[in-house]
């Protein structure tokens, strides 16, 4: 096979020019994301909407203490699945977010058909293990959680004595519990991914993930109501519906997302560039009916009361988002010129340039979230099926061009200066927990991750330039078999350009939370929380139905969750 | 054991950056493992007995000679040379060829050249020289049907692959679902596997850049 690296597409709807990967590709933007219609946990719950899923199923044998299992059963996509849930005692010393805990409030499984007793007994010493546990191919998901241990004590306390809990502190904190970990594909034994990309829409990136995830979240709310019914008996009352939509489910997120973006540059692009050409789309779109305009005017009032309930403790972050307020609060009285427009979108992005990249991509959110018809159709192309590709017969001078036209900002760094190659990323040995430290931590190349991108480029371009022309990468690679990555790396990259980060990863002055930030958009967090460089929390599906209230209208009520005033 | 297929794939290409094998190349021989497994052949035997000899003798020099219709090599061992092979293979027109007159470890070839039959869209037809009593189309075996030749690819051989043109994908057979390995075999990969971890210290348990106690 050849790689073609000329781009013959034509799109299929008009649309703008898309904004360049030079653009789009940089830490700092890719650090300022906001969910949009087109993250992953948003089509699931349209999906699963539209298939009018609700609980087919549910076992509850949770003692009086909340702890023992529940069993949720849906069918989505002609399948059945289940969620097994564990619930356990906790010493508060051993309660922490990190990889190398061991031992969880919650521990679940998403099972592959309905599981007998016996399944769930067996699983049940594995699961509550997590990585220590081995699982098989009917085993789709792994997670666990812990819980939000003053939020969820006030609401059972609340709640047992016949009273609703207060509403500031669930807005205060928006979960009952955090996941720490939700594996997949194939880790501990578990279903390989390529078992059910067959499947329907399970093909789609991080589906079977996010729906264990919504229905982690039916458990947390029983378990609240579960326990506050037996603590208060005949006095107890339910969380009601209200305060449960504004309860989501946390996660706890450190570096294991970051490698990952990095790893998998053919469906990185495919994220990116459905993203960037759902906004060439809209930016084409002409005047917008009465409908529409009230529709987006109501939304921006919606954004204006999610940037104010969105608070955090970190002292640079909570600066951060009040600049972000203060930009959109005069965004805002423009808004309502630019929709008078010929071509409204475009002008609101072209407006908002003059602003932080924070508030140009909440632009970028917004725009997109009132055109579901026009873009909702390219979730289906977010997906991948390969990583990488190598092409042996590309002439020296293909790839030498190939290099300069992508990587030329990776060329023109100075990897001399000692911050520039300033840290590292590494997996320690503990629980293979993924870290990001000073550069002599390691002991040989063997164990630091393959993030020294620019580093690569540069030597293999150094190397070409010592080769005739007219050779072949098969001949470059049989002499010099350690440029055998980077060089596949680079002609993916040549026809997928939105897969590389264009920046340094091992700088002195990167932040990781940059690269989480970003994946973590995709899924649809919202409320981003970081507690360091390193390490944030977030909320997933706050603002959302709950399973069984789902209809095509309400689907959407969880982008930028906001409440109004308690 | 029974494994995942992404565990398989993984844990080959920790275990070959952990002894040393560059990492374009570890990527390619883990997918290899998984083909060959899918195919129910062993390819871990064959990736652990390399490993040992690349520890004690290093990747051994190759001498590509071009030839007429193909390339040509006196010598070539599976580890690091099976992925070049492949690539040269790639580089021909239908019907070239790339020849060795000795290659060690010739599974892991096989399962180099399946990768790239799947990445690349080419089929590949080989060569092997002694193997008799397997069926043959014109002397050249398809890649896709080696099952039965399990045995011939565990010795040192002549190893000759040509490109067959364009895949057909339909007729490779595959065998979907968990796939067992011998425990032995998982110990010898994840030793080698291990050395790629970086060893737990106080210092770096603050790398994470998290805290330890999440009790609010």
């Amino acid at each position: 096979m050849q790689i073609n690296t000329q781009d013959h597409s034509q799109p299929i709807l008009p649309q703008t020019e898309l904004r360049p990967p030079e653009t789009v590709m940089r830490l700092e933007r890719m650090g300022s994301f906001f969910p949009t219609r087109l993250s992953f946990l948003r089509s699931l719950l349209r999906d699963m909407a539209s298939q009018k899923v609700g609980l087919s199923r549910f076992v509850n044998a949770l003692d009086d203490d909340g702890y023992g299992h529940c069993v949720y059963e849906v069918e989505f996509d002609n399948s059945i699945f289940s969620l097994i849930a564990w619930s356990s005692p906790l010493d508060a010393e051993n309660r922490t977010d990190r990889v190398i805990a061991e031992a969880w409030d919650s521990c679940f499984v998403l099972f592959d058909g309905r599981p007998t007793a016996q399944d769930i007994a067996l699983l049940g010493n594995e699961a509550t293990r997590q990585e220590a546990g081995r699982y098989d191919s009917r085993v789709l998901v792994l997670s666990r959680a812990n819980k939000s241990v003053r939020l969820f004590d006030h609401v059972v306390d609340a709640l047992s004595k016949g009273q609703q809990p207060d509403e500031k502190a669930i807005r205060a904190t928006g979960y009952l519990m955090r996941t720490t970990a939700v594996y997949g594909n194939g880790k501990f034994g578990l279903a390989d991914r390529s078992n059910v990309v067959e499947r329907g829409s399970l093909a789609l990136p991080f589906r079977l993930e996010m729906l264990t995830v919504f229905l982690i979240r039916e458990f947390t709310l029983d378990l609240a109501n579960h326990v506050a019914r037996v603590r208060g008996g005949a006095e107890a009352t339910q969380l009601s519906d209200r305060l449960s939509r504004q309860l989501g489910v946390g996660n706890s997120t450190g570096l294991g997302m970051a490698p990952f973006l990095i790893g998998h540059p053919v469906l990185i692009n495919n994220w990116m560039l459905v993203r960037e050409t759902a906004l060439a789309r809209v930016r084409k779109a002409g005047r917008a009916s009465p409908s529409l305009r009230a529709e987006f005017r109501a939304l921006a009032d919606h954004a204006t009361r999610h940037l104010e309930e969105w608070n955090v403790p970190d002292e640079t972050e909570q600066k951060r988002i009040e600049t972000l307020r203060a930009e959109w609060t005069r965004f805002r009285l423009t808004i309502d010129g630019l929709l008078d427009t010929d071509q409204p979108w475009d002008r609101m992005i072209e407006e908002s340039m003059a602003s932080s990249v924070d508030l140009q991509e909440l632009v970028v959110a917004l725009v997109l979230e009132p055109q579901g018809e026009l873009v909702d159709g390219l979730c289906d192309c977010m997906l991948a099926t390969y990583d990488t590709l190598l092409d042996p017969a590309m002439r020296i001078d293909t790839l030498r061009d190939l290099i300069e036209q992508h990587y030329g900002w990776a060329l023109s760094m100075d990897l001399e200066a000692e911050e520039a190659t300033a840290m590292v990323w590494y997996v320690s040995e503990e629980k293979l927990e993924p870290r990001f430290g000073a550069s002599d931590v390691v002991d040989g190349d063997h164990q630091a991750m393959p993030h020294d991108i620019p580093a690569k480029v540069q030597a293999v371009y150094a190397e070409l330039k010592k080769l005739d022309n007219g050779g072949s990468v098969a001949w470059l690679l049989a002499a010099h078999p350690q440029h055998r990555a980077i060089v596949r790396r680079i002609q993916t990259i040549g026809v997928h350009p939105y897969g590389e980060v264009r920046d340094n990863l091992l700088s002195e002055n990167m932040r990781p939370i940059d690269l989480l930030r970003c994946k973590l958009s995709f899924f649809g967090a919202s409320k981003f929380d970081p507690k360091s460089d390193r390490w944030t929390r977030i909320t997933l599906y706050q603002g959302a139905p709950r399973l069984g209230q789902l209809t095509p209208l309400n689907a959407a009520d969880c982008f930028m969750p906001a409440f109004g005033t308690p | 054991m029974i494994v995942s297929g992404n565990e398989l794939v993984v844990t080959v290409q920790k275990a070959c950056i952990g002894a040393g094998v560059s990492r374009g190349v570890a990527e390619e021989i883990g997918r290899a493992c998984l083909e060959l497994a899918r195919m129910g052949m062993d390819g871990l035997s064959s990736v652990i007995s390399a490993l040992d000899a690349f520890q004690a003798d290093g990747p051994g020099a190759v001498d590509w000679r071009k030839a007429e219709g193909g390339w040509t090599v006196h010598r070539a061992e599976g580890l690091c040379s099976a992925p070049s092979f492949c690539d040269f293979a790639l580089t021909l027109d239908k019907g070239g060829v790339v020849k060795a007159e000795e290659v060690d470890f010739p599974m892991l070839f096989v399962g180099c050249a399946l990768v790239r039959s799947r990445e690349n869209g080419v089929d590949f037809g080989l060569k092997l020289n002694g193997v008799t009593n397997i069926e043959q189309d014109g002397g050249w075996l398809a890649i896709g049907h080696l099952s039965s030749a399990t045995d011939s690819l565990k010795t040192n051989s002549g190893l000759a692959l040509m490109n067959a043109g364009k895949a057909r994908f339909d007729d490779v057979s595959q065998r979907a679902g968990d796939l067992t390995v011998e425990d032995r075999q998982w110990k010898r990969l994840g030793a080698y596997a291990k050395r790629i971890l970086v060893p737990a210290s106080k210092t770096n348990r603050a790398d994470a850049g998290a805290g330890l106690n999440d009790n609010d």
